[in-house]
């Protein structure tokens, strides 16, 4: 597993990519996490849904409840535009990282 | 179900369940609870060890406990009212949007996707609606189909396409039963001159009056020729096209009864063809028969025939009837017409010749195209589908029905299939456009020429059933197999979908292969027709014809006019080389009787000694890139006042002068004084001497041998019509200007006729067979292309989804060779499999190509080797890739990760 650390200071940037695409639910994030890494990252309701009121007071997801016939009514958040433009600038910074990290350890892509 | 609310006031503190500023974040847990704990139980998880377990996860972080002691949430937003949500209108608008993400989010997938479609699109649009326009479309005349030309054949000598005697005609047209009626023409060299604007050159054809009547076509201004029983008449009558129409005569209405002049005589009006109506060729201008065709002679092969067939008679028992005939007349004038007969084709046939053969064969070509295009778009769907599959049991297990997922995929399919079929129009219109553009030939009906809506949804169609189809199975496929199973397995070495992949593979390479295939046994047609000797040679010079008006002129004064107009532009210093011809070479010659002093006699009728006549003028053979093996050509000297001489080739001098050693110094009678009103002897004895003789130059065409040929003197037989060719010194414009000043000094009123390359005239005969097989090259380099792209998808995806195997046999002690070595081995089985079906199909439809090979047979062995060795190299290369990111797996982190 994974230092907690560079965990916890990825998962932001996770979380406001799954949201790119379409709205989810907290718990469907949770799962799509889970099975994207193919089991290597998880993130618990423990540490997701504080996780989630931070990014929405940043102003870069929003939640609102939708109700449909039939069903319990879910929480689904979406990306907001400062949303989109923070993530487009951490995948730039990321890529650098990595790039960087690579050169240095000389740790290829499998 | 447990009670979530409860569970979570005895972790978090009772408080959390009655404090109204946390309640929708408790509400949020709950739901996440309920969510984890169903899925739990759905892996088979009992329920106590669920709870327990859900519970834990949500409650393990202190961050959580703080973060709801301090308030949680305080501002949350209003709930949205039931009705608006769940219908399908918005949903659909959602998906929509979401698939549009979707596209945009993954570029490499959508590109690559929609240009295999639209390439493969494209093409099949491009090629049918050329297919259509040119081939498939009725020609613009009434029942067409009972249209037929009509050619005299010699089978002994395998001519089988030659002009028709005037007088022959006549017993043809005659023949009972066959024709309602039969029209022939002639094409004589027409300037015209008037007061309107610069003088032009038409084209005219000569034409018994009835030709219109049999077309079926009649004028759309003037009542056209008269009709007599001898088909021709006694005036200077004329018919013009509906271009010229509008291009000379304003289009004026009051056209009829006035005049046109061609070459300096003034022909009445009677009549304007309607729009498009250009028939024989490109006519403009149709001239009335002037004499009658029975006074000519059946030794002339000159004309153009026609005939409509009598309803109800079918072309073999015309063709029959054409033998009957035939057959009497060479018994009645052996002289003239021994092994003579005639045959009759298809109009339709006729005026596409390589177009139909060539434009059915890539038509087939480009629906193997499409085919591979979808079959590798089907493939990257499958692939897709196969990753997505975690998201689609996340989505069935949060409670999304099949029919909502497969309309989501439903969605996402039709909107690549929508992008996939504009791009494949586009494409579809830039090969029409270009094809018809770049084309070195003139195409048959190009005008005619505009994108066909029937096969455009056809199109359309074929795109989107792929794309639903495949983009949509699997979606409804996934939603039916046991959740269980897809949630426990996504992330092991569970491979879903291979083995429809890998047929789908072997499918495109096998295509590819045929394909290809079909394209080589083109290169290599194309390759040996470029391989014949023509036995001329161009080095930049131009070709440029012209034709003197013979009213105006006479005999000794064409004769004085080429002479003087060949000096002035070889003194011009932008003129390297000029000569003057009456036939350029692959040209058939006039054929007549010949003598050899002392042993042939020139007897008329002796079909056993007749050759070609050419008229060359002095630096012919040289101009041309012809070689004289032996003696001189002509040279400036030899005009009508001097001794009479010829030049013969290498086919006469070995067929007929070979009972002497030398063949320069020996007489041949020249058999012919006059040709019709075309050209004339100038020089009255028949004696000529022989005073060299001329490597063969092809006389009847690009693959048959030259016949014996015997070329005169162009000042001591002149023509009214000859061909300048010129090498230039400088630019070809300025050497074309040299010959219009030169012109223009000797005669201010005479125009240039057409301009062309020497090059192209020497290639023309291949310029068909040269189209269709790049066309056909193109199609199948983009064909392996898909193929390959096809393979090393699923060669990568494979190796992508046994890391954990190949990190196991790498940590149990196999090297990296094995992996390689396994890896590239299933693209080679794959390959193989391919390859030898592609070749299987590839020899049963290799009979559908036979009409445009050449020297190679659709069986032909270095072509299937050659592509089976090709195509294999490319696979060999595209999995050397995907094999060597396998050998190069860190066992250690591949085992890691689960």
């Amino acid at each position: 597993m994974f230092d907690r650390e560079l965990r916890k200071g990825t998962t932001p940037f996770l979380i406001l990519a799954l949201l790119e695409l379409e709205p989810r639910h907290g718990y469907e994030i949770s799962r799509l996490i889970e099975l994207q890494s193919r089991g290597v990252l998880r993130v618990h309701a423990a540490s997701l849904y504080p996780l989630l009121y931070r990014l929405e007071k940043r102003g870069w997801i929003v939640g609102r409840w939708v109700e449909k016939a039939g069903e319990r009514r879910r929480r689904f958040y979406r990306l907001t535009a400062s949303g989109r433009r923070a993530l487009e600038k951490q995948r730039e910074q990321w890529t650098e990282f990595a790039s960087a990290v690579t050169r240095i350890t000389g740790v290829a892509h499998a | 179900m447990p009670d979530w609310r409860r569970l979570l006031g005895e972790r978090l503190g009772e408080r959390i369940a009655v404090d109204a500023r946390v309640a929708d974040v408790v509400e949020e847990l709950e739901q996440h609870l309920e969510d984890r704990y169903r899925e739990l139980r759905v892996r088979g998880v009992e329920s106590g060890d669920a709870e327990q377990l859900a519970i834990d996860e949500a409650t393990s972080d202190v961050a959580l406990r703080k973060w709801l002691a301090r308030g949680g949430r305080s501002v949350g937003g209003s709930p949205i009212p039931p009705a608006e949500n769940g219908s399908s209108g918005s949903g659909l608008l959602h998906d929509v949007r979401y698939a549009l993400r979707l596209m945009r989010h993954s570029p490499g997938f959508t590109a690559a996707a929609v240009l295999a479609l639209g390439l493969g699109a494209g093409a099949a649009v491009g090629v049918f609606t050329l297919l259509q326009a040119v081939v498939l479309r009725p020609l613009p005349y009434a029942d067409p189909d009972r249209l037929v030309r009509l050619w005299e054949t010699k089978p002994v000598e395998g001519l089988l396409h030659e002009a028709v005697s005037p007088v022959t005609f006549l017993d043809y047209r005659a023949a009972p039963g066959a024709f309602e009626d039969a029209a022939a023409w002639w094409v004589p060299e027409m300037n015209l001159t008037d007061d309107v604007g610069e003088p032009i050159r038409v084209a005219t054809v000569e034409a018994s009056e009835n030709l219109f009547d049999v077309m079926g076509v009649a004028p759309a201004l003037g009542a056209g020729f008269p009709r007599d029983s001898t088909l021709h008449g006694d005036g200077l009558e004329a018919v013009i096209s509906h271009r010229l129409w509008r291009s000379r005569f304003g289009a004026s209405p009051e056209v009829v009864g006035q005049h046109i002049r061609l070459n300096g005589r003034a022909y009445e009006i009677l009549g304007v063809m309607p729009s498009g109506f250009q028939f024989p060729d490109d006519t403009d201008v149709w001239t009335r028969l002037a004499w009658n065709l029975a006074d000519h002679d059946r030794a002339a092969h000159f004309m153009g025939a026609v005939a409509r067939l009598n309803p109800g008679v079918t072309l073999e028992r015309a063709n029959a009837a054409m033998h009957t005939v035939g057959g009497r007349v060479a018994r009645d004038f052996p002289e003239t017409n021994r092994d003579w007969n005639a045959r009759l084709v298809p109009l339709s046939n006729d005026v596409l010749g390589v177009f139909r053969p060539g434009l059915i064969a890539l038509f087939g070509a480009s629906g193997l195209l499409l085919l591979i295009a979808c079959i590798n778009v089907a493939n990257l769907l499958l692939a897709r589908a196969g990753a997505r599959q975690g998201e689609f049991a996340v989505r069935a297990a949060l409670g999304a029905t099949r029919g909502r997922l497969v309309r989501q995929f439903l969605i996402e399919s039709l909107l690549l299939a929508t992008t996939a079929s504009l791009v494949g129009l586009l494409i579809g219109t830039f090969v029409v456009h270009g094809f018809v553009a770049w084309s070195p030939i003139e195409i048959p009906r190009a005008d005619e020429i505009s994108l066909d809506g029937g096969v455009i949804v056809f199109t359309i169609a074929v795109i989107a059933v792929t794309t639903v189809l495949f983009g949509v199975m699997p979606a409804a496929h996934a939603s039916r197999t046991n959740l269980q199973a897809v949630l426990r397995e996504t992330s092991r070495g569970h491979v879903p979908g291979r083995r429809g992949r890998t047929f789908l593979v072997v499918a495109e390479i096998a295509l590819s292969v045929a394909l290809l295939c079909g394209a080589g046994l083109l290169v290599r047609s194309v390759a040996a027709l470029l391989a014949e000797d023509i036995g001329a040679d161009a080095s930049g010079e131009l070709v440029i014809d012209i034709q003197l008006p013979e009213q105006q002129y006479g005999w000794h004064g064409s004769g004085r006019f080429y002479g003087r107009l060949l000096n002035e532009v070889r003194e011009d210093p932008r003129v390297a080389g000029v000569a003057a011809s009456n036939f350029l070479p692959l040209q058939t010659g006039w054929r007549a009787q010949f003598g050899v002093a002392g042993a042939i006699p020139l007897m008329h009728g002796d079909q056993d000694h007749m050759a070609q006549y050419h008229s060359v003028s002095e630096s012919f053979f040289d101009v041309a890139g012809a070689q004289i093996i032996d003696g001189r050509g002509f040279d400036a000297r030899d005009d009508s006042v001097r001794r009479p001489v010829v030049v013969v080739n290498r086919s006469f001098a070995e067929r007929f002068l070979q009972d002497t050693e030398a063949v320069v110094g020996r007489t041949i009678l020249v058999g012919t004084s006059q040709i019709g009103p075309l050209g004339r002897r100038l020089v009255a004895a028949q004696e000529h001497e022989v005073i060299g003789v001329v490597a063969d130059i092809r006389n009847t065409g690009l693959t048959a041998p030259a016949e014996a040929a015997i070329y005169t003197s162009f000042r001591q037989f002149p023509f009214f019509k000859a061909y300048l060719i010129v090498r230039p010194s400088s630019t070809p414009d300025a050497a074309v200007n040299a010959v219009r000043d030169a012109v223009r000094r000797l005669d201010p009123g005479l125009p240039l006729g057409t301009v062309q390359r020497y090059e192209r005239v020497l290639n023309e005969a291949t310029d068909g067979n040269r189209v269709i097989m790049l066309l056909m090259l193109a199609f199948s380099a983009l064909a392996l292309v898909l193929a390959v792209v096809g393979l090393y998808g699923i060669l990568s995806y494979t190796v992508s989804m046994r890391r954990r195997e190949i990190g196991i046999r790498l940590a149990l002690g196999a090297c990296a060779r094995d992996v390689l070595a396994m890896v590239v081995g299933q693209g080679l089985v794959l390959g193989v499999v391919g390859v030898l079906l592609g070749l299987t199909i590839a020899v049963a439809m290799g009979q559908s190509l036979a009409g445009l090979l050449y020297a190679v047979t659709p069986l032909d062995g270095l072509t299937l080797g050659g592509v089976a060795v090709l195509v294999l190299t490319v696979i060999l290369a595209a999995a050397l890739a995907p094999a060597r990111r396998a050998a190069a797996t860190d066992p250690m982190r591949t085992l890691r990760q689960d």
